[in-house]
């Protein structure tokens, strides 16, 4: 056992040997990679590989259009649905802000779709195990949404946490559309006031030259008139 | 890796492309980084490529206010076995005075197509990130 004191690394790579020792007889991933190219996966998958080496407008594409299809047909799922919803939304958030957008972002797309897998390709899951799987990911999303917020919702989404699978996945509780409750930060609406409130004075002054101006321009034309008329 | 010295251990890895083009997804992928292993191409004709990319990864680095000097970081000289197949390649030395001179930190030769010294690489970068992390948060 470690000793209380001794430095993190101690023990840190005392679990690495373990680990890297326990990996030695672990199962074949070739396997799991044919797996994965048998079933309605395969090409979410290599496109989800391509989001790892570059977020480009085309592979984006293709993402969204795929978990399009996908959603189609599953159509009524009640489990798959809110992995597609999820994907779905998290695809037009990384679209949209690409390497601007929170990193936690490709984190999460990453464990939706591990879980979806898992869901998906695991023989034998129960009905119950497939919920608690995707409560978590729903979870880990939410935890998403709120982190983008800056933290906002936090009351009420701690509210929902509580919830049960059934009582989420029944559909309505996962709402996930950024841009529904996309909240803008109160800086940033005072600093659009001020803003517009300054040009507004500002074009008043420039109103009020202009009239002044003018009335001078018609006010020496009269004169200059009066003056050629007595002439 | 589950509960070391009271932490809940994940560990998460990301690979990322090292072409210029590719400038999207590292940057975004180096915003939430804890540590790096940097991999550099042994071949003598990539040498002004490696230099280059420890160059980007410092600005992207300094771009999210953190430091190529205080962030863990190991590099790894990828492609030793090439040796075998009459491809010039740089020496351990030539890339350590390219790309470690300043930096100093751990680097490993390796071949991460035959698996030799990727393990080390990946154990050294966890070791350093953990204790990095744990001084941060004492």
């Amino acid at each position: 056992m470690a000793r209380k004191n001794a430095p993190i690394t101690d023990e840190v790579k005392k679990r690495l040997d373990e680990i890297f020792l326990e990996n030695e007889d672990a199962p074949n991933a070739e396997k799991d990679q044919v797996d994965v190219q048998a079933s309605p996966l395969a090409e979410l998958q290599s496109i989800i590989l391509s989001i790892e080496w570059e977020i480009s407008d085309d592979v984006m594409h293709r993402f969204l259009e795929e978990v399009a299809k996908l959603k189609d047909s599953y159509n009524g799922d009640r489990i798959m649905g809110p992995f597609f919803k999820m994907l779905d939304s998290l695809g037009r958030y990384i679209n949209r802000y690409k390497a601007k957008a929170n990193p936690g972002a490709i984190k999460v797309l990453n464990s939706v779709y591990a879980a979806l897998e898992k869901i998906l390709l695991s023989d034998g899951l129960k009905e119950i195990e497939k919920e608690n799987i995707l409560l978590k990911e729903v979870q880990g999303f939410k935890g998403l949404k709120k982190e983008i917020h800056g933290g906002k919702k936090v009351a009420e989404a701690g509210g929902r946490v509580g919830k049960t699978a059934s009582e989420l996945v029944a559909g309505k509780d996962v709402s996930i559309d950024w841009d529904e409750g996309q909240e803008i930060p109160e800086s940033f609406l005072a600093a659009l006031h001020e803003l517009k409130a300054l040009i507004r004075s500002e074009f008043k002054a420039l109103r009020e030259d202009m009239r002044t101006w003018l009335d001078e321009e018609s006010g020496s034309k009269r004169r200059s008139d009066r003056k050629t008329r007595r002439k | 890796m589950g509960k070391i010295k009271g932490y809940d251990v994940k560990i998460q890895l990301y690979t990322v492309p090292g072409q210029v083009k590719y400038d999207a997804t590292r940057r975004l992928v180096l915003r939430g980084v804890d540590g790096i292993v940097f991999v550099a191409d042994s071949m003598k004709v990539r040498r002004k490529s490696n230099m280059y990319s420890v160059k980007n990864l410092q600005d992207n680095l300094a771009t999210y206010k953190k430091s190529i000097f205080k962030i863990p970081l190991v590099f790894q000289y990828n492609k030793r076995d090439l040796s075998g197949d009459g491809i010039p390649l740089l020496s351990y030395e030539t890339m350590e005075r390219d790309l470690n001179s300043r930096l100093k930190v751990p680097s490993f030769e390796a071949s991460a197509l035959k698996g030799d010294n990727v393990v080390k690489t990946l154990k050294k970068i966890i070791t350093l990130t953990m204790a990095a992390l744990e001084k941060e948060f004492k």
